[in-house]
């Protein structure tokens, strides 16, 4: 695109560009096929240019416009006001397009802007440069996932993280579920060592939801028995049942703050917390979790969070990663469905400096425990996203007792999956349990 | 049922202020901060306060103010599944 220097604060604020989102889970083929007829401009893909430095630039500077398909979004120039004018209405008419508006220059009072204009010049540059994907570097080969629905053997979730292919079972790991609370008297656990306390006062541990239940369940549920499916990633982790949300689904920070401080006295290598708050276009990451975050990390305990389902991606509408997933030293999960699709419903990561989403995994129709005598229930949502990389979180962590904390994060980025799923809806990938390893103990 | 009319306030304390966190809660508390709760190991201090909240801002080793939220579960709404 065209060289744009950084202008005076007094200068006009809009650069003369358009940047148009399309649907992300549309063809990059078919969105440029539509952009360069609805606007009768030549728009390069991005990505033709990965690789090869100085070459990109000027393939760029020679079409109208550029897109990046990893985002699902096109930078179109305005090369006259007349064209300024029309374009926007044009190019709303386009199939797939969902947003468009002027690009702006960054100023350091406009959050929203700076943020946005960042995020799609840092992956402009990334690409130009023929850096690639940062967040999908260095990483092992894909494996093949198994999308085919549940089965007498294990659920789709179990098997997508290909937690049914892994040696370890998370033994020996502390994974604290901070949700509803858990039924105790359930069937699936009995001799199991549940630990439940609860911070929400009035009420016992014992959950009069099902949400804490079924997210317990998957992260930590028995292996198949009694013809049921198998529907905990990590079998053999130990329980830690920390009741933060009222049996009505809320809770107050105070009580959530007090369930992170014992998960982390507690010295549990996981929490899995499948809650949030919504938040707005630009809003900062909190500092409060932030430095929970950090102090949890710095402590060997890895926060998992749900990004969110405050999305309807259908109607081209996405919304940004809650709190407190958007903090950036906790984990937010997307949700994929059964197909290996983003879930219609799965939070995006529209923010920056935390907001992005880490990884995805399955969260529609997940079978898992729910309190007796039901047993067993399917239920949607990142919630159950969360604990399954909460529980293949437990597997590493028993794999590699030095993966702890940020060491445990890291190898699950370089081992998760590329499905295709979109950076911004899905992050690192799909997450994937150690496998094959043999008997190296130190992974990292 | 009667509104609380005082709202609870969170206060984020810096971890490093001379002193440490006791005289950050101290300072808070002689500016009429009133404690209910505090998570010392991560330096956060929840309470009550009919002041403006900017005045507790402007105390040495106060880092943010802001009231109390709470958090949901907010599953998927049925036009989202």
């Amino acid at each position: 695109m065209t060289d744009k220097s950084f202008p005076d604060m007094s200068g006009p604020s809009e650069t003369g560009d358009l940047l148009v989102l399309v649907d992300p889970e549309a063809k990059a083929t078919a969105s440029i096929k539509a952009l360069e007829s609805a606007s009768g401009m030549k728009i390069a893909a991005a990505t033709d240019f990965s690789g090869q430095g100085a070459t990109a630039a000027q393939g760029v500077d020679d079409a109208d416009g550029v897109f990046v398909e990893r985002f699902g979004l096109a930078m179109i120039r305005g090369r006259s006001a007349d064209a300024r004018a029309e374009l926007p209405g044009v190019l709303r008419r386009a199939s797939a397009v969902q947003h468009v508006r002027p690009e702006y220059y960054m100023h350091a009072t406009d959050t929203v802007r700076e943020r946005y204009e960042s995020w799609v010049r840092d992956g402009l540059r990334l690409l130009a440069d023929g850096a690639g994907n940062a967040l999908r570097a260095d990483r092992m080969p894909e494996p093949e996932i198994d999308f085919s629905t549940d089965n007498v053997a294990t659920t789709w979730g179990v098997r997508a993280v290909r937690a049914d292919l892994s040696p370890y079972s998370g033994r020996s790991v502390k994974i604290a579920v901070l949700d509803t609370g858990f039924d105790f008297q359930h069937s699936d656990f009995a001799g199991r060592n549940v630990y439940g306390e609860s911070f929400v006062p009035g009420e016992t541990a014992q959950d009069g939801s099902g949400h804490g239940t079924h997210c317990a369940g998957t992260a930590a549920g028995p292996l198949a028995h009694d013809q049921t499916p198998r529907y905990g990633v990590a079998p053999e982790a130990d329980l830690v049942i920390l009741k933060v949300l009222s049996n009505a689904g809320s809770g107050r920070e105070s009580w959530i703050i007090a369930g992170m401080q014992r998960a982390i006295a507690l010295n549990c290598e996981v929490l899995s917390m499948s809650l949030g708050r919504r938040v707005g276009l630009g809003e900062d990451p909190d500092p409060v979790y932030e430095r929970i975050g950090q102090i949890a990390l710095a402590s060997g305990s890895l926060i998992v969070a749900a990004a969110g389902n405050d999305s309807r991606r259908h109607r081209g509408i996405v919304a940004p990663v809650n709190a407190p997933a958007n903090a950036p030293s906790i984990i937010a999960v997307g949700a994929i469905d059964d197909r290996g699709r983003i879930a219609n419903f799965s939070n995006g990561g529209l923010n920056d400096d935390g907001g992005e989403v880490n990884f995805c995994a399955p969260g529609v129709d997940i079978a898992s425990a729910y309190p007796m005598p039901r047993r067993y229930e399917n239920l949607n949502g990142t919630s159950m996203a969360t604990p399954h990389v909460a529980g293949v979180a437990a597997l590493y962590a028993e794999a590699d007792p030095s993966l702890r904390g940020k060491r445990l994060w890291e190898i699950m980025r370089r081992r998760a999956a590329d499905i295709g799923v979109p950076i911004r809806a899905g992050g690192a990938g799909l997450v994937q349990a150690p496998v094959s390893f043999g008997s190296s103990r130190h992974m990292a | 049922m009667a509104q609380d009319p005082t709202p609870t306030l969170m206060v984020l304390i810096d971890l490093d202020t001379k002193g440490g966190p006791g005289a950050v809660l101290a300072r808070l508390s002689e500016a009429g901060f009133v404690t209910v709760d505090v998570f010392e190991s991560f330096g956060i201090a929840i309470g009550r306060f009919d002041g403006d909240p900017d005045t507790l801002l402007r105390l040495p080793g106060v880092q943010t103010v802001r009231e109390e939220g709470s958090f949901t579960l907010s599953p998927p709404k049925p036009d989202a599944d």
